[in-house]
């Protein structure tokens, strides 16, 4: 039986050991010209796989933090160096195992969830580091209670950073100014393919994870509850008062600028706070604050497409064509 | 700064500086340039010895301390210096090192300098952060979609301490960011607005943080509609929290200092006599006239004044000062509104246990545990009317048949409000300066 995975056909540069079935599949007049080998891949074992590793990592923590949101950002950071100006970047390749990717500032810290990554790579090779990554930001939604979000594997791996885009276009979280900041957030993901909404909707994931002053240089959780998917970002956005953060565990704040809540205890960017500053951005923060399902739904369909851009996909006409 | 030093001494030493200088352009007076790291004028004698630094216990009614947010502990007020932002993370993504901008502005201010002495007037560009602090004073994620009612209530309380007797006090010196005065319950709730001033004096380390917090008053006022006032820049930080030896607790005012107790969250209306006046507010009149205002030597015009102008703006917070709502309807803008309202409207006393305000949607009008305040809603009357309030200390000033002619007169006249309204508080956020 042929699952979903089948279906594409992919040049798939597997290392060493290619075990379990292979199925050789000529689907799009692409791929009919080269030697096209597609693994079978189970997407559900290895979601499995995904999420066990949260689970016993959040367990072995102990201290309320998890893998969530580091997963989703590991996701985001391989997608979000697309450029729909060139067609460079993309989650396709895993360029982020090399540099000048893997030393970009804002890569800090992700080292660590690839390297934890790699125990699942090992249980399942035939999957690519690129869709293993973009996968780990999937489950990490989806076990802390978010959307299901649409993903099909067939991402190949680069073999080294030659194709990585020269300049880091991931975003800032400060440009010095409110006007600069939301011009440049708009600029990075215009730049992409987004609209205002979808920006919005994405920066909603902000309900995962937290800073560290170790890695970004901010410190903090968005949300108290920050292992759980849900629209608590826009709500703590629109119904608490931001201040700057002054001090931090009884000394002065010596980090970048950044917003606190009047507990001290939650954080949002600057890049955060555009989105409740600028008229057009505050209308969809306001929506999606009253609205869980609103945002879940745009959620699921922007981060599919950003983790998708730049990935060359056979399209469906040519399988039906095949047929 | 757009003129030299010559031109600044020369100006001295003729007397006066107006006839030299543009009306936005500060005045700097002889006794301003005497001070600059020459002796220190701002002090008038060597802090006495009083009992040691006590100060004394607020008297005020009981904070509810689940409440309250004013919880600055030992270890949170602190002076912060400017200093070179880190990143701890590989790489500094998160700064663009943009010309400019604050990063660079930080790295180049000598840090000890600006924190010892408190800026200095003679290089800051004004201009400059009259310009910053009117890009900062509209956020539409703050109360009401302004900084401007929070930087002024900063201004004023960092004023209203001065003691004209002993000459100590007063916005010279930016105290509030010292752990004592931090924390006066009275001062809850202003960490925010200094906060919003961090980034401006980062940028501009050349002001003090005392002519930062009154400039930012006067733009607040300026953006929305108020009157303009002539900043006169020249106070200085105090470098340590020594100053706090001379100072007490207890001279900025109480909403219901002297009045009746309140006991009784839920029969709030035994704390009014037969003319619906709250038993005890001659005390409280005495307490808002002679132990505060007097004391700093204003006269009941210009505590009209100040009153009707300032509680225009902005709103209370029950997790702040304990008590909640707007005065006016439109609290982010200039009027005369706070005294036709008070004229013309009904008041009802309310407490907490007044829960019938949630049922109409009014919650935003209901005070903590223990606060009694007025608000313009009726138990079971629902209409259109926005949600406002009056403290107890406000009510005085229909009450006291000495404040009351001059109230009539600012609810009739708008135009002379916002010029009293401008002098008065002028004068305040002047109070033990030291400007001629």
């Amino acid at each position: 039986m042929m699952n979903a995975a089948a279906h594409f056909a992919v040049r798939h540069a597997a290392p060493a050991a290619a075990t379990g079935t292979l199925l050789a599949l000529s689907l799009s007049p692409a791929a009919a010209e080269a030697k096209v080998e597609v693994a079978k891949t189970d997407v559900q074992a290895v979601k499995k796989s995904i999420a066990d590793l949260i689970e016993d990592d959040m367990e072995r923590r102990g201290d309320g933090t998890s893998l969530t949101g580091t997963f989703v950002r590991l996701a985001w950071h391989c997608a979000g160096t697309y450029s729909k100006v060139d067609g460079c970047g993309g989650s396709n390749g895993a360029r982020m195992r090399f540099s000048p990717e893997a030393s970009w500032g804002a890569n800090a810290g992700l080292d660590l969830p690839r390297k934890l990554l790699e125990s699942v790579k090992e249980k399942h090779p035939e999957i690519s580091y690129a869709d293993l990554y973009t996968l780990a930001g999937v489950v990490a939604v989806e076990e802390a209670g978010g959307p299901k979000i649409p993903f099909r594997l067939g991402r190949t791996d680069a073999e080294s950073g030659d194709s990585s885009p020269k300049e880091c276009g991931l975003p800032d979280a400060d440009k010095g100014s409110f006007k600069n900041t939301t011009q440049h957030v708009r600029d990075v993901f215009y730049r992409m393919g987004f609209t205002d909404r979808e920006i919005v909707a994405l920066l909603g994931a902000h309900a995962l994870g937290r800073c560290h002053t170790d890695r970004s240089g901010y410190w903090g959780p968005w949300t108290f509850a920050e292992n759980t998917f849900s629209n608590e970002y826009f709500r703590l956005l629109i119904e608490e008062r931001w201040s700057p953060k002054m001090s931090h565990n009884g000394q002065p704040w010596t980090g970048p600028d950044q917003y606190e809540d009047s507990t001290g205890k939650l954080m949002m960017l600057p890049s955060d706070m555009v989105l409740v500053q600028d008229p057009a951005f505050r209308k969809v923060v306001e929506l999606y604050a009253k609205d869980e399902n609103a945002f879940f739904g745009d959620f699921a369909s922007a981060f599919s497409k950003l983790l998708e851009l730049g990935v060359d996909y056979p399209s469906v006409k040519a399988w039906y064509k095949f047929w | 700064m757009k003129f030299s030093l010559l031109a600044l001494s020369t100006a001295a030493a003729l007397g006066g500086t107006d006839a030299f200088l543009a009306p936005q352009q500060p005045r700097l007076s002889s006794s301003a340039l005497a001070g600059y790291g020459i002796g220190s004028w701002n002090k008038k004698s060597s802090p006495s010895s009083s009992g040691g630094g006590g100060a004394a216990v607020a008297t005020r009614n009981p904070w509810d301390d689940a409440n309250k947010t004013n919880t600055v502990s030992k270890s949170d007020t602190f002076i912060k210096a400017p200093t070179t932002k880190k990143s701890y993370g590989l790489g500094s993504w998160n700064k663009s090192a943009s010309p400019g901008g604050a990063t660079s502005a930080v790295a180049n201010a000598p840090p000890s300098a600006a924190a010892a002495t408190g800026g200095c007037p003679f290089h800051a560009n004004y201009d400059a952060i009259r310009d910053e602090l009117k890009l900062i004073m509209d956020n539409p994620s703050w109360d009401d979609g302004s900084l401007a009612p929070i930087f002024l209530r900063l201004a004023w309380h960092s004023s209203g301490t001065y003691d004209a007797a002993t000459g100590t006090g007063g916005s010279n010196g930016a105290g509030m960011r010292f752990q004592n005065e931090a924390a006066d319950p009275e001062n809850a709730g202003l960490a925010p607005a200094r906060a919003f001033l961090e980034p401006v004096k980062r940028k501009f380390p050349e002001i003090s943080y005392s002519d930062l917090w009154i400039l930012a008053a006067y733009v607040g006022l300026e953006v929305t509609g108020g009157p303009v006032i002539d900043f006169q820049p020249g106070r200085v930080d105090h470098p340590d929290e020594s100053y706090w030896e001379q100072m007490t607790y207890g001279r900025l005012p109480a909403a219901e200092k002297y009045c009746c107790p309140h006991l009784d969250d839920s029969n709030v209306s035994s704390s009014l006599d037969e003319t619906g006046k709250v038993k005890g507010w001659e005390g409280l009149c005495t307490h808002v006239r002679n132990e505060v205002f007097y004391r700093m030597g204003f006269n009941d015009q210009e505590i009209v004044a100040l009153l009707c102008g300032g509680h225009v703006y902005g709103r209370c917070h029950p997790n702040a000062s304990g008590y909640a709502g707007p005065w006016v309807e439109n609290m982010t803008e200039f009027s005369n509104e706070y005294a036709t309202d008070m004229i013309e409207d009904e008041w009802t006393l309310v407490s907490h246990g007044d829960t019938w305000l949630d049922a109409q949607g009014s919650a935003e009008l209901r005070p903590a545990p223990g606060n009694r305040q007025f608000v313009n809603q009726k138990k079971g009357v629902t209409g259109d009317d926005p949600n406002q309030m009056m403290l107890l200390s406000d009510m005085i000033l229909a009450w006291d048949p000495d404040f009351r002619p001059i109230l009539e007169m600012y609810a009739e006249d708008e135009d002379k409000l916002k010029v009293d309204f401008g002098a008065a508080f002028k004068r305040l956020t002047e109070l033990g300066c030291g400007f001629p």
